[in-house]
């Protein structure tokens, strides 16, 4: 089925544990409507621990070409019920969905669990929406990606938050929460445009410091020691 | 020495339990056993050694201690008098799980390979991941100039056992971290490196710990780099926590950090 616009991938990944709010909030039907409206055709969530999203069964199948479980975990356990439930699926949608496809304003959704690497999908990807997991979060941006962070308000542990919004500061990302992602697709082309590419660190600071530590070079005399870079 | 002693206007029998002295309405009674004499001699004299030891183990503590964290104004010959090292130096590279491994290869890049020999890493027992990321970052004996030592992978990469996994009982928690130091400590010993890269992972406490003991000791005189994770912002990690007043030099990546914590340095972002 050839169509001539250009494939819009969203990626979204919650990490190695579950952000269920997150993925809830990306598969309600308003969410899908906003990417639609948005251009995009696909959307591929790396949906690790959480529950499968639902959606192509509940109203959003409006704006659904198809559904498909693509899993991908290491348990054989874990293949045979994703083959299973993919099975069931794909019976469900074609049921659901059929006659619903409007053309470019369907986006298809897949999902899966995990990968050794989701570089290759980032770099697929023309809109990152991440969990606020360090990893991520510098990954994406390494890629000059535009990047949506979604805080999760639910853990404890704040200094995930810190580094989001220290970012978001700069200008390299947006940050949000889960219910304010749907608001954050409105306004997608706006704030898109205005993001900062992160430049790259400087190289070679580090083998620096222990040459001139160990001695292999003579010590700076004005020093890299508490010298203050501001960018 | 009495046999019987004359006190309060009785006599009674001195037995080694009675180490007294009692002074009473001008009258005094001296109990003056040898036994209890020897006693009281010995206990002195063991405090007084304890003291000087002890004095003498803070001295050494005081002088091995980094410049920074002592204000000491001596600086350490090899700044003065601009020597420069012609021998290898032997590096420790401490890995973690998560982010660590992945911030450290990044902040390694550039390093001159025939200048740190051996360079060692070292993970935990349980990270399965780090091992490959390392080999993977390491550049391919084709990259390197051809009169150099090629190697396509570090000279080793070692494996410490944690020092306490994550939801482990805080009952047997102190066994393992025993366990974890003497492993670190037999590693170290036997790798002695110049100096131990760190940034921030549970595993560097053990490591960093064993190679001030050997610092302590003057059998090497290890120092500790330590750089804070990139991603922490506003508060420092435990780990930061504990080697801010250990580590010779003292990395964030965040200016605000430097504010909170004066003597860190910030040298901007390193990954």
């Amino acid at each position: 089925m050839g169509t001539s616009t250009a494939r819009k991938l969203v990626f979204v990944t919650v990490g190695t544990t579950r952000f269920d709010a997150l993925i809830e909030a990306i598969s309600t039907p308003d969410a899908l409507e906003c990417l639609a409206v948005q251009g995009f055709t696909d959307l591929l969530i790396q949906i690790g621990a959480s529950p499968e999203p639902t959606v192509g069964t509940a109203a959003g199948s409006d704006y659904v070409r198809e559904v498909h479980d693509n899993k991908d975990t290491e348990t054989k356990k874990g293949v045979l019920e994703s083959r299973l439930t993919s099975l069931l699926r794909r019976r469900v949608a074609k049921r659901s969905t059929s006659g619903q496809i409007r053309g470019n304003e369907a986006v298809s959704v897949s999902w899966y669990r995990y990968k050794d690497s989701l570089r290759a999908d980032m770099e697929a990807a023309d809109l990152i929406i991440s969990h606020a997991g360090a990893g991520s979060v510098m990954e994406g941006l390494n890629l000059g990606k535009a990047l949506l962070v979604v805080v999760n308000t639910a853990l404890m542990d704040d200094h995930q938050q810190e580094l989001a919004h220290a970012m978001q500061k700069k200008g390299y990302l947006v940050a949000t929460e889960p219910n304010g992602v749907v608001g954050m697709l409105q306004n997608y082309d706006q704030w898109q445009r205005s993001l900062i590419l992160r430049p790259s660190p400087t190289p070679g600071l580090i083998p620096a410091l222990l040459d001139q530590e160990m001695g292999f070079s003579s010590p700076d005399p004005v020093g890299t020691r508490g010298r203050y870079h501001e960018k | 020495m009495p046999s019987v002693v004359h006190l309060q206007g009785r006599s009674i029998m001195p037995t080694s339990d009675n180490i007294k002295t009692y002074e009473k309405e001008g009258g005094m009674a001296i109990l003056d056993l040898q036994e209890s004499f020897a006693r009281t001699l010995a206990i002195f004299a063991a405090i007084y050694v304890l003291c000087i030891v002890s004095a003498l183990l803070a001295f050494r503590l005081y002088v091995v201690l980094p410049n920074r964290v002592t204000n000491a104004r001596v600086t350490p010959p090899s700044v003065t008098e601009q020597h420069v090292r012609t021998t290898p130096a032997a590096l420790l590279v401490v890995l973690g799980s998560g982010g660590h491994t992945k911030e450290m290869l990044t902040m390694l890049q550039g390093l001159e390979p025939l200048r740190y020999r051996p360079l060692v890493f070292v993970r935990a027992e349980s990270d399965a991941r780090s091992e490959g990321m390392v080999k993977a970052a390491l550049p391919p004996p084709s990259e390197l100039p051809s009169s150099s030592v090629s190697f396509s992978k570090p000279d080793y990469v070692l494996t410490v056992p944690r020092s306490r996994s994550v939801g482990q009982s805080w009952l047997t928690t102190p066994l393992t971290t025993l366990r974890a130091l003497a492993a670190s400590v037999a590693l170290v010993a036997r790798l002695q490196p110049d100096v131990i890269l760190c940034n921030g992972p549970g595993t560097c406490i053990p490591i960093c710990a064993a190679g001030y003991i050997l610092r302590f000791l003057g059998v090497k005189h290890v120092k500790i780099i330590f750089v804070e994770s990139f991603c922490r912002v506003t508060t420092l990690s435990l780990t930061g926590k504990l080697l801010y007043w250990a580590a010779d030099r003292f990395l964030v990546q965040w200016p605000g950090l430097r504010d909170k914590y004066p003597q860190a340095e910030y040298l901007g972002q390193l990954c």
